[in-house]
């Protein structure tokens, strides 16, 4: 043994018991979703039987069979609402924000500041104060108890209007004078160069979309009341008060429809999100 | 021939004069719909001009915009008004979903109402004297800035200490760092259920359990209005450790190793590295952490509304479900949770500019 290894291995023993302590807390972090896919598939009777059992000793599907069979709630709907409500959000706020950060990245107009001005402070107001008047919009306009109070309110995603013209930005002037010269329109620029060039900064904008859209809980709370038009975080509290008592079996299973399709993008792009989560433009 | 400076600031001036005037014709048309006003010969007058004004206000604002323009744009690019076509969809969504709103609940907050006739009579800062007697609101408002107080210092500190935990380059810490900002990602209900479940007050209940390994007696977690709260500030806490500890660890990778080195080759401690270098460094992240997580404290509402419906008694009752249960609950009431969400936004503005006052120039800026 060299002089070399016998250093990693002192090292190594010398970190033990730290790295033994930081396991534990990553352990805390990620057990409670441990525990509700462990919990999804234990039976009723064992989910609450005590000792409490780590791992399912009966393995079941019964809480999601349960669920899936739409005995107490139509899942599906909920579910297709989810989808809908996500994609149509994502979409829309594409379709606004990309000539918007076009037009605050590249073009000199008289205004521009205070028209910025606003896109800040949409960052800063929360939907706790703006709800009620959004509220009361949408009563007059019959449109309360659909999909579209879930999803228009958020058609103007600030924070991605802001991120998408530092992409802009970026761009080199000389790339679209030669487009220019080349007689492209302005359509053809935004749509053949800009927003490929920026694909990286679309497709961080969009995750973004899809966890805040996908986990929204207060606005379809707030402005919906039937079964046909509510997400799926909706869902849990109509499954809680099922009738045969708190079912957690069948409750977390519930949660596993939830919580499955942002782990399983995160699991694809962690890093990425990390990036886009953490990058907020300070300095 | 006049300067294109000063064309631009006789445009500004006009747009913010036409703007003024209308919305000062928009508030007029909104009270004209009221049946009862005061009958004077002054305001009579001005309601019936209250069209020619909103008609004036918007000429005088159009008109501003395109000399500004034109003035702005003088020797630079030609776009003419392309550029407001294209903000124009994203400006018509802010100005529908964030400024009139927030304009309209100030402007609701004097009136009793309901949601089907919202201005329904004036009552001037009645709603907020209410408020003031309301034991709710009271309550509510004790129980947010208690949840506050220790939901972002124990963020902040939790977060502070994992960044130097987590922060050298290692597999182990990559795979930490993935880990620890996982719940961050996840609905807030569905944490809020996970940990209804995990804090079950039963025998079966995972952290009673998981305590009585070490000898803790059971928790009563959220069946106590003495732990109630406590136990949605852990939730919460668990929530958002991994975020903020992201960020500063992203600030702390922003700092020049020469530092460090230098700090080291002067036999500077561990302790003494971080309080002098690492948290003078990080300070402006730090700052605007501080802020965000407080702006954020104060609406917290999923969380309490999925864990203990504000429950029990009204121990875990907060400002946003206030709001909630006011504005749409009972019948009149919809002034006093216009009243109460002006307040929150209160709240919210004079603690920032207490940070700025008292810490800003403690934020060191490179």
């Amino acid at each position: 043994m060299n002089a070399h290894t016998r250093r990693r291995i002192r090292r190594t023993i010398r970190r033990l018991p730290g790295d033994a302590l930081k396991l534990a807390v990553v352990l805390c972090f990620v057990f409670p979703f441990y525990w509700m896919i462990c919990t999804a598939f234990k039976p009723y009777s064992e989910a609450i039987s005590v000792p409490v059992t780590f791992w399912p000793r009966t393995f079941s599907l019964e809480g999601i069979a349960s669920i899936l069979s739409a005995r107490s709630v139509d899942v599906m709907q909920y579910l297709m609402n989810s989808v809908v409500i996500t994609f149509g959000t994502i979409a829309l706020q594409m379709v606004i924000m990309i000539p918007a950060a076009y037009a605050f990245a590249r073009f000199e107009f008289f205004g521009k500041n205070i028209c910025f001005a606003l896109v800040l402070l949409a960052l800063m107001i929360p939907g706790q104060i703006t709800y009620i008047t959004v509220y009361l919009t949408m009563a007059d306009r019959n449109l309360l108890d659909t999909l579209w109070p879930q999803i228009l309110p958020f058609g103007a995603n600030a924070f991605g209007i802001f991120l998408l013209r530092q992409g802009f930005k970026q761009i080199p002037e000389e790339i679209i004078e030669s487009a220019q010269l080349d007689s492209a329109s302005q359509v053809q620029i935004v749509m053949q160069i800009m927003v490929p060039m920026c694909r990286s900064v679309l497709l961080t904008i969009m995750l973004f979309s899809f966890v805040s859209s996908w986990n929204n809980y207060f606005w379809p709370l707030v402005m919906t009341n039937s079964e046909k038009v509510r997400p799926l975080t909706m869902m849990l509290v109509r499954v809680l008060d099922s009738e045969l008592g708190t079912r957690w079996n069948e409750i977390m299973a519930a949660n596993l429809l939830i919580v499955l399709p942002v782990l399983g993008v995160y699991v694809f792009t962690s890093g990425r999100i990390i990036k886009a989560f953490t990058y907020n433009g300070i300095k | 021939m006049m300067g294109e400076k000063s064309v631009r600031r006789l445009a500004a001036a006009g747009a913010v004069l036409g703007l003024l005037l209308m919305l000062a014709g928009a508030l007029l048309i909104k009270l004209s719909s009221l049946s009862a006003l005061p009958d004077h010969a002054l305001l009579r007058g001005v309601l019936a001009g209250r069209k020619v004004i909103l008609i004036l206000g918007a000429a005088l604002t159009g008109a501003s915009v395109y000399a500004g323009n034109i003035a702005v744009q003088g020797r630079r690019r030609l776009s003419g008004f392309f550029p407001y076509l294209l903000i124009l969809p994203a400006m018509i969504f802010l100005v529908l979903f964030v400024l009139y709103p927030i304009l309209n609940v100030i402007y609701m907050s004097f009136f009793k109402g309901s949601v089907l006739n919202p201005t329904k009579s004036f009552v001037g800062l009645k709603n907020y004297m209410a408020l003031a007697n309301k034991s709710a609101f009271i309550i509510s408002v004790r129980n947010t800035f208690f949840y506050a107080v220790f939901f972002v210092s124990l963020v902040v500190l939790f977060a502070l200490l994992m960044a130097v935990w987590l922060f050298d380059d290692r597999k182990l810490n990559k795979f930490a760092q993935t880990a620890i900002f996982t719940p961050h990602l996840i609905a807030t209900v569905s944490c809020a259920f996970i940990w209804r479940w995990i804090m079950d007050f039963n025998d079966y209940g995972l952290l009673n359990t998981v305590l009585g390994i070490f000898g803790v007696a059971p928790v009563p977690w959220l069946e106590s209005s003495k732990t109630a709260m406590w136990a949605i500030i852990i939730m919460n806490v668990w929530k958002n450790i991994g975020y903020y500890a992201l960020i500063l660890i992203a600030a702390m990778k922003s700092i020049p190793a020469e530092i460090y080195e230098a700090a080291i080759l002067d036999n500077a401690s561990r302790t003494k590295r971080f309080f002098r270098i690492t948290l003078p460094m990080i300070s402006p992240q730090l700052f605007v952490t501080l802020i965000l997580l407080t702006i954020g404290s104060f609406n917290v509402f999923d969380s309490v509304n999925a864990m203990t419906q504000g429950g029990p008694g009204s121990s875990t009752e907060v400002i946003a479900r206030f709001i909630y249960l006011f504005a749409f609950g009972n019948a009149n009431s919809l002034g006093q949770g216009c009243a109460a969400a002006v307040f929150l936004m209160s709240i919210q503005l004079v603690l920032t500019a207490a940070y700025f006052r008292l810490l800003a120039r403690r934020v060191h800026y490179q």
